[in-house]
C-alpha cells in the first residue's frame, strides 16, 4: 500500500473512530437515563400501587368495624320496629320513635366518635333523614337526590361504601338496609372523615405523609351554602378543594407541614400533575425538594357513584431515586471513562496500525535493497516472501517461488540433491526452535551450484512456530579466499618449520664446534703455561665466552622470532637464583669498583616454581647491563613483595643502577632488537643490542613487562613483576635463633646500602649489632672494644676483606677488641683471593654479595666446625671437598659423535679422577651396555646410526625385561631448544647437561645422580 | 380517641388559632385588633360558624382586625374581659351582669334579636317528656353553665315556683344548651335547663318544655369601654342596629348566624334589672352537687 494511500485511509478509520466516540456517549446516555428513568416509573408506580393498597386496606378497616357495629348493634328487632313503625308515620308522629331510637343508641354513638366515626344517620324508606347522631338538630330533609349512596340502598337494599361528598362535609360512607326479612325498613349510614381513614393509612406507612382534596365540581354544588367557608383550594390544582385547610373543627385532619406545602407548589407547577389530576390517574412523581427526591403519588377516589371526585395524595422522601440518580451518575461516569479508554485504546491501534503498516513498507524496503538474500517460509516450508536479491542469486522469478516448498525448489545438501524436507538440516533446526547458521549449498534455477552462508531463525506466533526467515549470501568468492589463504598458511607454516629446523640446527652445529672450544681452552688453562700463553689463551676463552654468549642471543631471537621461546616450569630457590646471578657479575662488578647489593623482602618465599634458567637469564642481562653502564656507586637486586594469593607469591623483581641513565625518548629504542640507545653508547659500551629484547620477551612469556624508569645522569630502574606459584614442597630452613651466648655484631663495610641492608637483617634475625664505615673506625671500635670486659667486646666480626690484617702484626691490635672465640667474617668480591694473613686472621672469607641470613649461616657453620673434632677451615675448593667427600672414581659411557667433544669430555672426567669409555653412537652405546657394566652413561643426543633419545629408550626396555640396575644416563646436547630437556628426561634419562658444557655443572649432575643411585 | 377535655381543649385552640389566622389574613394589614370572645354555648364549629360572618363584616365596616379569642366557659370570658385580654363579647344576662358587677366598664352596644325579632329570650325547663313531680326530690338535672341565664338561676327559679329547689336535686354543669338538649334527649338526665328556642330545635327527638321563664334580654354585644373609645363604641352600635335583615342586608345577613341574623337593636344597663331581680342574692354553685 503506498504511503500516501495508508495516510487517507488511516485519517479516515480515525474519523470515524472520533465519530463512533461521539455518538457512543449520547446513545450510552440516552440509554442510561432511559433505564433510570424506567426504574424511577417503575418505583413510582410501585409507590401509587402501596397507595392504592394501603387506603383500600384502611377502608376495609373500617368498613369491617361498621359492618359489624351494624350487624351487632344497629340491626335489632327494636331498632327494626321502631325504623318500622317511623316509616310509616309522618312528621311529629314519628318523634317518640325518634327520640326512643336517639336514647337507644346514644351510648353507641359516643363509642363510635371515640373510634373516628363522626356520623350515624338513619333515614326512612322515602329517602328523608329521620335521626342525624351528629347533628340532631337536622332531620326530615330528603336525601334522594344529594346522596346517591341513599338512594342506591334504598333501591337495591344492598349495602354500599364509598366515598360521598355532604352537604356538611365529605366522608367515607359505609350505609347498610334496614330490611325485615325483604322488607326494607329504612337505611342507615355511618360516616368517617379522612382523618381516620389518614390516620389508618399512617399506621400501615408511617413514612408517609397522606392529604385528601376533593374535586370542586363534585363537592360545591352538594355543599350547604353556609358550609362553603369551610372548604379552601388545594394549592396543586384549582379544581381541586381541601377541607378545612385551617383545621377549624376539631376532627380535620392536620394541615400539611411545611415540606408538603413546598412539594405542593412543586407539584402545581408540574403539566403532568395538572393533566392527571384532570384526567383523574393515578400516578406518581418524583420532585425534588431541597436536593432530595420526593415522591408524591397521586390516588383518584370515587365516590358511590363510581365518578371519582377526590384525591388521596401520598408524599413520602424517596431515597431510592436518590440512589438512582447516583447509579445513573456514577454508570454514566465509567461509560465516558470506558469509552474514553476505548477511544484512547482505538486510536493508539490505530497508530500502532500506522506504524507497523510503515514499518512494514521500511522492511520492504530494506529485504528488496539488501545485498543478501532473504526469503521467509510458513510453517509447512512453503515461501511467503522472497526479496530481490534471492531471486537474482537463485535466478527464479518470484512467483516460481511463492506458494511452493522453498527446500525441494532451491537447496541442495549433499551431491545428489536436497532429500526429504525432514532431512533438511534448516528446516529440522528452526522446526524445533532453534537458530541454523552454516553453509551450505543452493541450487540455481539453472541448476548449477551456489555455495551460500546460511542463516535462518524460527518466527513464533504466540508459542508456536509459524515459519521461519532466512538470509543468504553468495560465499563463492570467499570459499576463493579461504582456500588461498589456506595454501599461503600452509607455505608460511613450511617455511616456519624449516627456519625453525634451521635453527635448532644452527644452535647445535654452532654449539657443538664452540663446546669444544670452550671446553678445550679450559683445559688448557689448567696445565702448565707460561704467562703469555696463559694470557692468549685467556683472551682466547673469554672471546670463546663472548662469542657464545653472541650466539645464545641469536639462537634466543631466533626462537623469539619463530614464536618457539617457551618457559620451563620448575621449582626453584629464589635466594640461590638471585645470589647465584648476583655472584656470577660481583667479579667484573668489583673490578670497576661497583657493589652488587642483594635486597630481599623476607617475606617473599625461597621456594617458588617457574623458569630459574630464564629468570637467571634475564637478571644476568639487566645487571649485567647495570654494570656495563654504571662507572660508580652500586648495581642493586630488588626483589619485593607486590601481593600474595593463596599458593602463589606477586613480586617485583628491579635492577637498580647509579648509571649513566637513558633518555626518555630512548627507551623505547633499547628495547629493540639491535637498539641501543644510540650509536655512541654501542661504541662505547658494545653489545649485540638483543639482550633487552630476549629479555623483554622472556619477561612477557612470564605474564608481566619490562619497564625501566630513567633519566640521563641517574640511573636507571628496570623492573617487572612476575606471579609464581610457591613450592608447597619446599620449607626453608629457619634462620638460626639468637641465643643467650650470642654476643655483639661489628659490621664494618664500606657500602653504606649494604651496610644498612645487613644490618637490618641481622637485627631482623635478633642480632646485636654495631657498625663501622671505614677500615679507621673499626681500628678505633676494636680498640675501645679491647678495654670492656670480656662479655662486652665483639662476639662476631664482619668486615672487608682489605679492611682486615694485612699483617700478623696487626692481628693483635684486632683481637684485642674481640671476645675470645670470635667469629671473624671477610667479604670480598667472587674470585678474588685474599691475602694469607686476612684468610688467618678471619674465620670464614664470604663473596658477595651476600645477605643476612648468609652471615648468620656462615657465623654458625664457624661456630659448629669449632665445635667439631677435626677443624678445618671453611673455605676450601668445592671440587676438593667434593672429592674428598665422593667416594670411588667412576666408570663412565661416553657416548659422543664428535671427536673433539670427545677428547674434551673424556679429559673433564679424567680430571675428577673417573674412569671413561667412549661409544660413537647409539647403536654403540647398547652393544657396549650390554657387554660392559658402567657406573653412568654421558649420552649425547643428536648422533648418526642411533641418537641418544631412541638408545635410551631401547636400553631402558631392555633394563626392564632383563631385570638391569638401571644406570644413570646424563644428556649431553647441544640442543637448546624448548622441550629438548623434557624429550631426554621422557626418553629415560637422569639427567641434562647442555653444550658447552660448564664443568661444575657436569661435576654436580654427576655427583647427584651418584648420590641418588 | 381523644378525652372529653383534651378532645374540646386541644380543638378549642386550634379553633382560636385557626380564627386568628383567618381573620388575621382576611382583615389583611389593619391598623386596630378588636378581640372578640363568642359565647361557648355550642359546638365550637358551630360557634365559630355562627360569629364569622358577622365578624367579617364588622372588619370591613370599622377598617379594623376582630380576632376571636375563644373561651371554654363564661368564666373565663369574664376573666379575660377583666384582664383586658378582649373587647367584645357576646353574653347572655347572666353573664354580662356578673361582669358588670366586677367590671362597670363592661357596656352592653346591642341586643341581638331572636328570630321572632324580639330583643327578649327564655330559658326552659325541659326533658324528655317526664313531667316534673311535686315535690321533686334527687332529680338529676343537665344544666348549662355556673354563669349561663338558662342554668341554674333559671331552673332555680323555675322549681321555686313549685316549692323546690334547685339544691335538693342532682345537677350538673355540662357547658353547652344543646349539650343539655340532648343529655335530657338521650335520657342521661332527667331534666334539663337550656334556652328555650335551643330546646325546641330538638323537640322532634321528644324534648318537652315544661316551664319557661319570663323573656330576658337577648344576648348581647358587650364591650369593654376601658378598652374601646366611645367613638369605637358608637361606631359599633350604629353599624349593627343599622342593618336591615329583612330586605336591604337580608343576603348578607343570611349567612350570620341563627342568634345574629335578625337583627340588634341598642343595648342599655337597665335591660338587665329582672336578671337581676331574678338573682337576688342567689348564690350560684360553680361545680355540680353530683
Amino acid at each position: 500500500m503506498a504511503a500516501s494511500e495508508a495516510t487517507a485511509s488511516s485519517r479516515l478509520y480515525r474519523r470515524w473512530a472520533l465519530a463512533a466516540f461521539l455518538v457512543l456517549p449520547v446513545v450510552g446516555t440516552w440509554l442510561l437515563h432511559s433505564s433510570q428513568q424506567e426504574k424511577q416509573a417503575l418505583h413510582e408506580q410501585q409507590h401509587t400501587q402501596e397507595l392504592t393498597t394501603i387506603y383500600q386496606a384502611s377502608l376495609q378497616t373500617y368498613g369491617k368495624a361498621t359492618s359489624i357495629l351494624f350487624s351487632e348493634r344497629i340491626r335489632q328487632r327494636e331498632i327494626l320496629t321502631l325504623m318500622d313503625a317511623a316509616s310509616q308515620l309522618q312528621g311529629d308522629a314519628q318523634i317518640p320513635y325518634r327520640a326512643r331510637l336517639y336514647q337507644m343508641l346514644s351510648p353507641t354513638y359516643r363509642n363510635l366518635r371515640e373510634l373516628g366515626i363522626r356520623q350515624l344517620h338513619f333515614q326512612t324508606t322515602d329517602g328523608n333523614s329521620f335521626l342525624r347522631f351528629h347533628e340532631p338538630q337536622k332531620y326530615g330533609d330528603n336525601l334522594l337526590n344529594i346522596r346517591p349512596s341513599i338512594r342506591q340502598v334504598l333501591e337495591t337494599g344492598q349495602p354500599i361504601q364509598g366515598f360521598e361528598a355532604g352537604r356538611v362535609k365529605s366522608g367515607f360512607r359505609f350505609v347498610y338496609p334496614l330490611l325485615d326479612g325483604e322488607r326494607l325498613l329504612g337505611s342507615v349510614e355511618t360516616s368517617i372523615g379522612f382523618r381516620a381513614i389518614r390516620d389508618a393509612m399512617h399506621q400501615l406507612e408511617p413514612s408517609r405523609e397522606f392529604h385528601f382534596v376533593l374535586a370542586r365540581a363534585q363537592t360545591l354544588p352538594i355543599l350547604f351554602e353556609s358550609e362553603r367557608w369551610l372548604y379552601g383550594p388545594s394549592g396543586i390544582h384549582p379544581e381541586f378543594l381541601v377541607e378545612d385547610p385551617q383545621v377549624t373543627l376539631p376532627d380535620s385532619p392536620a394541615p400539611p407541614t411545611a415540606q408538603v406545602v413546598a412539594v405542593n407548589l412543586k407539584l402545581a407547577a408540574l403539566p403532568a400533575v395538572q393533566l392527571g389530576m384532570s384526567e383523574f390517574r393515578a400516578f406518581s412523581l418524583t420532585v425534588e425538594l431541597e436536593d432530595a427526591p420526593w415522591v408524591a403519588s397521586f390516588l383518584p377516589v370515587q365516590d358511590v357513584s363510581g365518578n371519582a371526585s377526590a384525591y388521596i395524595i401520598s408524599y413520602t422522601p424517596a431515597p431510592f431515586i436518590a440512589v438512582l440518580r447516583s447509579e445513573f451518575w456514577t454508570q454514566f461516569s465509567l461509560m465516558l471513562l470506558t469509552l474514553g479508554v476505548l477511544l484512547f485504546l482505538l486510536l493508539r491501534l490505530l497508530r500502532s496500525r500506522e506504524r507497523l503498516q510503515q514499518e512494514q513498507r521500511n522492511l520492504i524496503a530494506v529485504t528488496e535493497t539488501m545485498g543478501d538474500g532473504l526469503y521467509v517460509l510458513d510453517e509447512q516450508g512453503k515461501v511467503v516472501l522472497v526479496n530481490a536479491a534471492a531471486l537474482e542469486l537463485l535466478g527464479f522469478e518470484r512467483e516460481a517461488l511463492i506458494g511452493r516448498i522453498g527446500h525441494y525448489l532451491f537447496h541442495r545438501h549433499g551431491l545428489d540433491g536436497c532429500g526429504p524436507l525432514e532431512e533438511c538440516p534448516i528446516f529440522q533446526a528452526v522446526h524445533t526452535g532453534r537458530h541454523f547458521f552454516g553453509e551450505e549449498r543452493f541450487s540455481r534455477a539453472d541448476g548449477s551450484s551456489l555455495p551460500v552462508e546460511v542463516s535462518s531463525t524460527p518466527l513464533y506466533n504466540g508459542k508456536k512456530i509459524a515459519g521461519s526467515v532466512t538470509a543468504f549470501r553468495d560465499i563463492t568468492r570467499r570459499k576463493e579466499d579461504e582456500l588461498r589463504l589456506r595454501q599461503a598458511m600452509a607455505s608460511a607454516e613450511a617455511a616456519n618449520e624449516a627456519k625453525s629446523v634451521f635453527v635448532a640446527n644452527m644452535s647445535h652445529e654452532v654449539r657443538t664446534p664452540m663446546n669444544g672450544i670452550l671446553g678445550l681452552t679450559a683445559l688448557t688453562l689448567d696445565t702448565e703455561l707460561d704467562a703469555t700463553q696463559r694470557q692468549y689463551l685467556e683472551l682466547v676463552r673469554q672471546s670463546a665466552e663472548s662469542l657464545m654468549i653472541i650466539l645464545n642471543d641469536i639462537l634466543d631471537f631466533s626462537k623469539m622470532e619463530a614464536g618457539r621461546m617457551r618457559l620451563e616450569t620448575m621449582p626453584f630457590r629464589l635466594h640461590e637464583l638471585a645470589l647465584g646471578t648476583a655472584r656470577v657479575l660481583s667479579a667484573r662488578a668489583a673490578e670497576k669498583g661497583l657493589e652488587v647489593l642483594i635486597d630481599i623482602d623476607p617475606e617473599i618465599p625461597d621456594g617458588v616454581i617457574g623458569d630459574p634458567g630464564r629468570l637467571r637469564q634475564v637478571l644476568l642481562n639487566l645487571i649485567g647491563n647495570a654494570i656495563k653502564f654504571t662507572e660508580n656507586g652500586e648495581v642493586i637486586l630488588r626483589i619485593s613483595r607486590a601481593g600474595s594469593e593463596d599458593g602463589r607469591c606477586r613480586m617485583r623483581v628491579a635492577v637498580i643502577d647509579s648509571g649513566i641513565g637513558i633518555a626518555p625518548d630512548k627507551q623505547a629504542a633499547i628495547f629493540e632488537a639491535f637498539g641501543q640507545a644510540d650509536a655512541s653508547v654501542t661504541r662505547r659500551f658494545g653489545g649485540t643490542g638483543l639482550g633487552l629484547t630476549i629479555s623483554r620477551e622472556i619477561v612477557r612469556l612470564m605474564g608481566s613487562e619490562l619497564c625501566v624508569d630513567s633519566m640521563p645522569g641517574q640511573g636507571s630502574n628496570f623492573h617487572f613483576e612476575l606471579d609464581l606459584p610457591v613450592d608447597r614442597n619446599f620449607s626453608a630452613s629457619p634462620p638460626a635463633a639468637p641465643s643467650e651466648a650470642d654476643g655483639l655484631w661489628l659490621l664494618a663495610i664500606h657500602n653504606p646500602r649494604l651496610r644498612k641492608l645487613l644490618a637490618a637483617g641481622l637485627r631482623r634475625l635478633g642480632r646485636q649489632v654495631q657498625l663501622c664505615a671505614s677500615s679507621t673506625e673499626l681500628r678505633e671500635k676494636l680498640l675501645q672494644s679491647s678495654d670492656h670486659e670480656e662479655t662486652k667486646r665483639y662476639d662476631v666480626l664482619v668486615a672487608e676483606q682489605d679492611w682486615l690484617p694485612a699483617s700478623f702484626a696487626e692481628m693483635p691490635l684486632y683481637r684485642g677488641g674481640l671476645r675470645t672465640g670470635a667469629v671473624v667474617l671477610a667479604l670480598s668480591p667472587m674470585n678474588v683471593s685474599a691475602p694469607s694473613a686476612t684468610r688467618s686472621f678471619a674465620s670464614r672469607e664470604l663473596p658477595k654479595p651476600l645477605m643476612a641470613e648468609d652471615l648468620v649461616a656462615a657465623e654458625r657453620e664457624v661456630r659448629d666446625t669449632a665445635r667439631r673434632p677435626d677443624k678445618r677451615r671453611a673455605w676450601s675448593n668445592d671440587a676438593e671437598r667434593a672429592a674428598d667427600d665422593d667416594g670411588e672414581p667412576l666408570h663412565i659411557l661416553v657416548v659422543e659423535d664428535n671427536p673433539i667433544n670427545q677428547r674434551l669430555t673424556c679429559a673433564l672426567l679424567q680430571k675428577q679422577g673417573h674412569r671413561s669409555s667412549l661409544a660413537q653412537h647409539g647403536q654403540e652405546a647398547l652393544e657396549m651396555l650390554a657387554t660392559s657394566r658402567f657406573d653412568m652413561v654421558l649420552m649425547d643426543v643428536q648422533m648418526p646410526v642411533m641418537d641418544g633419545i631412541e638408545a635410551t629408550r631401547q636400553w631402558r626396555s631392555r633394563e626392564t625385561a632383563e631385570g638391569r640396575t638401571p644406570v644413570p644416563i646424563i644428556a649431553m646436547t647441544a640442543n637448546a631448544m624448548a622441550g629438548d630437556r623434557d624429550a631426554c628426561l621422557a626418553a629415560g634419562m637422569n639427567g641434562y647437561v647442555s653444550k658447552p658444557v660448564n664443568v661444575a655443572i657436569l661435576n654436580a649432575e654427576i655427583d647427584r645422580l651418584r648420590r641418588s643411585a | 380517641m381523644h378525652a372529653p377535655l383534651q378532645w374540646f381543649g386541644r380543638p378549642a385552640c386550634r379553633l382560636f388559632l385557626s380564627l386568628a389566622c383567618l381573620f388575621t389574613a382576611i382583615s389583611g394589614a389593619q391598623a386596630e385588633t378588636l378581640y372578640f370572645s363568642p359565647l361557648p354555648m355550642e359546638q365550637p364549629e358551630e360557634v365559630v360558624k355562627q360569629f364569622k360572618p358577622m365578624l367579617n363584616f364588622l372588619e370591613k365596616q370599622l377598617g379594623a382586625k376582630i380576632e376571636i379569642r375563644y373561651s371554654t366557659s363564661y368564666a373565663e370570658i369574664l376573666e379575660h374581659f377583666r384582664t383586658g385580654q378582649i373587647d367584645l363579647a357576646y353574653l347572655g344576662p347572666l353573664p354580662y351582669i356578673s361582669l358588670r358587677d366586677s367590671h362597670p366598664q363592661a357596656e352592653p352596644l346591642v341586643h341581638f334579636l331572636e328570630k321572632n325579632g324580639e330583643a327578649t329570650y327564655s330559658c326552659a325547663l325541659i326533658s324528655a317528656g317526664t313531667p316534673l313531680p311535686r315535690p321533686a326530690r334527687k332529680k338529676t338535672f343537665a344544666l348549662t353553665q355556673p354563669l349561663s341565664t338558662c342554668g341554674y338561676l333559671a331552673i332555680d327559679a323555675q322549681l321555686r315556683k313549685q316549692g323546690d329547689r334547685l339544691d335538693q336535686q342532682l345537677f350538673r354543669y355540662l357547658d353547652k344548651h344543646d349539650e343539655v338538649v340532648l343529655a335530657v334527649a338521650r335520657g342521661d338526665y332527667e331534666y334539663g335547663g337550656a334556652k328555650t328556642a335551643i330546646a325546641r330545635n330538638y323537640a322532634h327527638l321528644g324534648v318537652t318544655i315544661l316551664a319557661e321563664t319570663p323573656p330576658l334580654p337577648s344576648f348581647a354585644l358587650v364591650a369593654s369601654s376601658r378598652r374601646l373609645s366611645a367613638e369605637r363604641i358608637a361606631q359599633l352600635r350604629k353599624v349593627l342596629t343599622g342593618l336591615d335583615p329583612q330586605t336591604r342586608d337580608k343576603t348578607l345577613m343570611s349567612e350570620w348566624g341563627i342568634q345574629l341574623r335578625n337583627g340588634a337593636i341598642p343595648a342599655a344597663d337597665r335591660d338587665y334589672d329582672v336578671v337581676r331581680q331574678l338573682r337576688g342574692k342567689m348564690k350560684i354553685p360553680e361545680q355540680g352537687n353530683f
